[in-house]
């Protein structure tokens, strides 16, 4: 089992992320067996809350498990960190954000004309979401600019 | 900007993967600085001069730079 201690750079980044990882999968299962005790007493023959419980459940273990799994084998740990701190790939996904971002308001702006002319109230509510996004983008860009505020010389 | 990291490397015997190891990055990065179709940043720029003990202006310059010297 890989030592938090024993690990420098990249590595000690990644290991102290994937603890992080196991933390919130604890969390998350615990709660679904929360709600697994519920749906035994309080909530019995509610197929909702069964349901909520085995979501909770899945989730806790698809985030989980490949942590555990990286904690245990060192090769693919060290693997798996080069892949995440590579300064290509980070690149490459901030590409593709810029992307997706570009293509969904091209795919918003095709749905909210297509929906004027079918249902105006959806038209009005795709809008809406949109205009929220931009609101929270630009709450977003002046607390990136915050964080980078740099004072006169 | 050019680079002259292939040349450095192959004349070094060492492997793609084994630099990509030494300044923890992926061996596709290390490739895609060698063709020029990604150029590093100043931090990783500073770890593959160090690695060869070469100053960065030696290994990176510009395209300029080259034909000037040419």
């Amino acid at each position: 089992m890989l030592k938090l201690n024993q690990l420098k750079g990249i590595q000690k980044k990644y290991a102290k992320s994937l603890r992080l990882n196991f933390v919130f999968s604890i969390v998350t299962i615990l709660s679904g067996l929360g709600v697994l005790a519920l749906y035994f007493t309080v909530f019995s023959n509610n197929r909702d809350v069964l349901l909520v419980s085995v979501q909770l459940l899945t989730a806790g273990l698809i985030i989980g498990i490949p942590s555990m799994y990286l904690r245990f084998n060192e090769k693919a740990f060290k693997k798996r960190a080069t892949m995440e701190y590579d300064e290509r790939n980070r690149s490459m996904h901030k590409d593709t954000i810029t992307l997706s971002y570009y293509l969904s308001a091209l795919v918003l702006l095709v749905a909210v004309l297509v929906l004027l002319y079918v249902e105006p109230l959806f038209s009005v509510l795709l809008m809406c979401a949109v205009i929220i996004f931009g609101v929270i983008y630009i709450i977003s860009y002046l607390i990136i600019r915050l964080a980078n505020r740099v004072g006169k010389e | 900007m050019k680079n002259i990291v292939s040349e450095l490397r192959k004349t070094r015997g060492i492997s793609q993967s084994e630099l990509a190891d030494a300044v923890e990055v992926t061996r596709q990065t290390i490739t895609s600085i060698e063709i020029g179709k990604y150029t590093a940043s100043l931090e990783l720029a500073f770890k593959i001069a160090h690695y060869f003990n070469m100053k960065v202006e030696e290994i990176f310059f510009m395209e300029e730079e080259d034909k000037n010297n040419a």
